[in-house]
């Protein structure tokens, strides 16, 4: 499989207090110099705690947010550096769902007319006819009756809001979606569904997902591969069959341990490490982790280990491997 | 699981809360039935909607009238009658006897004030302390949930803490009291999952050392299976199953509570597709003919449209669905 996306050392750091008449007064280095390549037709999960960065990234991805530095490559093409007409043809086949899916959707708007908007924006379809026959295709690709078209966003319950998101997203045959948080916010039983109807559209139409989420279930069940963040950097990237199995970062480790667990006969065990990430206003020196860390040592304190090779399709960041 | 009945803390029986809306009565708690035991964690599982926090928030008799309006067969803490209290004695039981903590500390928090002004306000309230004592008291609340450098943090305000943080915070100020009941709706769910694993472990602690009890509220299964004894299963305003954690996890009853079990992706197996329930959630303003879930359940037959089931004894466990009707097999 060749690869869709590629992103070499990106970032994207927050000034703080920067404006008219203000002194700098502190960066926050949101994502900090994080590489990774996306295949065609699998799904990327990204992981990590609040703060960590995972949103900002699949917002830079999309040029929704300027990249500080890093090269976005789409089909070896490097998209950082175009021009806004220049990227329109790239906005097609890029999109993104959002978690709070009554807020990404127009209340002013007929469901029927945020479908359209898009087609309209990009001149795909005039005729009214068309568009309508188009508009009932989408709905019913995400299993909503098209008889929703005249309904507004406040009708629908919260799993019929973020499949009419889905279908949004779905209007300009795009073939990278980034789904920020896409399920968080549903019930339990919604979120099953709306996780099968987007592998399902996975299949039929070929679509690369980059999954952003902080629930690990959910993103083992859904992706093909998974990066953790931890304070702006990749600390562990892996298939995720070797990751789950075999995870190398202490974070990583500290994650899945943190998952509460489905039997009520085996508790967890006490957890392997306290604390709270740090101020990302001010990270720890070295490696990020060393504070929390309960494998740290000198080196850790002053040197930042980068991302090494483990084994096939799996890296990590860590000086233990090195040991 | 052989286990001697604890006393009973706190026994509701038949909560009916009515909302009056424009478009018509909701009844968001439609005859619930709970009990607490001392020193347990009872666990109130459901979906948005279904009226767990409704619950919660009639026993500590917070539901605004109008437009609400609560009715209970019994309502009773430690054998008291709740609902025959006057508002003055109320205000007694909240944060000495029960008390609550909610999803969004940061709303929860008033932001104009430094935490310790908040604890010491609830001390001096509750525990008819003098300032002094009342702030010595604070600081050992506050080290009680395991914030680190107590006295220090007195002086700061909610938005100068993280969410985990501010989370502790409201757990000290209603433990602060020692409460022997402690309704914590939706603790963790906007916490991460580090974090949240952190404070599981703070309200187990409280259980088990301070002795208190919790009706844990949430929509997460996998934490009832991490901290609960017994759960009570809810949906669209009734009890759908109550059982042990272990019943619960190893043989679910009710088809909506097998429903919910099987749509989680496990983390040991590898599945295509995951099960779902079909449907949403019924609109509380026109519930269905009968079984309440019999629109979405995969096992409805005639009966289950035109009669809602009662509450049927089956292994230690209640369920409410025809399947377990001893007459009918």
């Amino acid at each position: 499989m060749s690869s869709l996306l590629e992103v070499r050392n990106l970032k994207k750091y927050f000034f703080l207090g920067k404006g008219a008449g203000k002194e700098q007064n502190g960066v926050v280095r949101a994502v900090d110099g994080i590489s990774f390549t996306v295949k065609k037709c699998e799904t990327l999960g990204l992981v990590g705690e609040s703060g960590c960065g995972k949103s900002s990234a699949g917002r830079v991805i999309l040029r929704l947010l300027t990249a500080t530095a890093g090269e976005i490559l789409y089909e070896g093409q490097n998209i950082e550096q175009l021009s806004h007409r220049e990227l329109l043809p790239y906005r097609r086949k890029m999109q993104i769902i959002f978690q709070d899916q009554s807020g990404s959707l127009n209340p002013h708007l007929t469901i029927g007319n945020a479908l359209g908007e898009p087609l309209r924006v990009h001149r795909l379809i005039y005729r009214k006819e068309e568009l309508k026959a188009k508009v009932e295709h989408l709905l019913e690709l995400v299993g909503l009756s098209p008889d929703q078209m005249c309904r507004y966003p406040h009708e629908l319950s919260g799993g019929q809001r973020q499949r009419v998101a889905l279908a949004r997203a779905l209007a300009l045959n795009p073939q990278l979606i980034v789904c920020d948080e896409p399920v968080s916010a549903l019930d339990v039983s919604i979120q099953a569904q709306i996780i099968n109807l987007l592998k399902e559209l996975q299949q039929k139409c070929g679509l690369t997902y980059i999954f952003i989420a902080h629930d690990l279930r959910v993103v083992k069940h859904i992706s093909d591969r998974i990066a953790v963040m931890y304070l702006g950097k990749i600390v562990e990237l892996s298939s995720k069959e070797s990751l789950y199995a075999r995870a190398k970062h202490p974070y990583t480790q500290a994650l899945l341990a943190s998952i509460p667990r489905l039997t009520p006969s085996v508790r967890r065990q006490p957890l392997i490490f306290s604390g709270e990430p740090p101020n990302p206003l001010n990270p720890p020196a070295g490696c990020h982790f060393h504070t929390r860390c309960p494998y740290a040592f000198a080196r850790c304190a002053w040197e930042e280990p980068l991302l090494q090779a483990v084994d096939f399709d799996h890296s990590a960041a860590c000086h233990l491997l090195d040991r | 699981m052989v286990n001697t009945l604890p006393d009973i803390l706190l026994e509701l029986k038949n909560l009916r809360t009515k909302f009056k809306t424009f478009d018509g009565e909701v009844r968001a708690a439609d005859g619930i039935d709970l009990t607490v035991h001392k020193k347990e964690v009872l666990g109130i599982l459901g979906e948005s909607g279904c009226g767990k926090s409704v619950t919660a928030l009639s026993i500590m008799r917070l539901i605004p009238s109008p437009p609400g309006e609560v009715h209970a067969d019994k309502m009773e803490l430690n054998g008291v009658e709740l609902q025959s209290l006057t508002e003055k004695q109320m205000s007694k039981v909240r944060g000495n006897e029960i008390s609550m903590i909610f999803q969004e500390s940061f709303s929860a928090l008033n932001p104009t004030f430094t935490i310790g002004e908040q604890l010491i306000d609830v001390l001096m309230l509750h525990q008819r302390l003098d300032r002094g004592a009342a702030f010595h008291k604070a600081i050992e609340a506050l080290s009680l949930v395991q914030i680190p450098a107590a006295a220090k943090r007195l002086s700061d305000y909610p938005h100068q803490l993280s969410g985990g943080m501010r989370q502790r915070v409201m757990l000290a100020m209603a433990c602060a009291c020692t409460p022997s009941l402690l309704l914590a709706d939706e603790p963790t769910t906007a916490l991460d999952v580090t974090i949240q694993a952190q404070i599981l472990e703070l309200l187990r602690w409280l259980q088990s050392e301070k002795k208190i009890a919790i009706m844990l509220i949430t929509h997460d299964l996998a934490l009832m299976a991490e901290i609960a004894q017994r759960v009570a299963v809810l949906y669209a305003g009734v009890v759908v199953e109550n059982a042990s954690v272990q019943n619960l996890f190893t043989k679910p009853l009710h088809p909506y509570t097998q429903g919910l079990l099987a749509s989680l992706p496990l983390l040991e197996a590898e599945c295509e597709r995951l099960k779902v329930i079909p449907g949403g959630v019924p609109n509380m303003l026109s519930l269905p003919d009968g079984c309440r879930f019999h629109p979405r359940c995969p096992h409805c037959w005639q009966i289950c449209r035109q009669e809602e089931p009662p509450l049927f004894p089956q292994n230690g466990s209640e369920v409410r669905c025809w399947l377990f009707a001893r007459e009918m097999k």
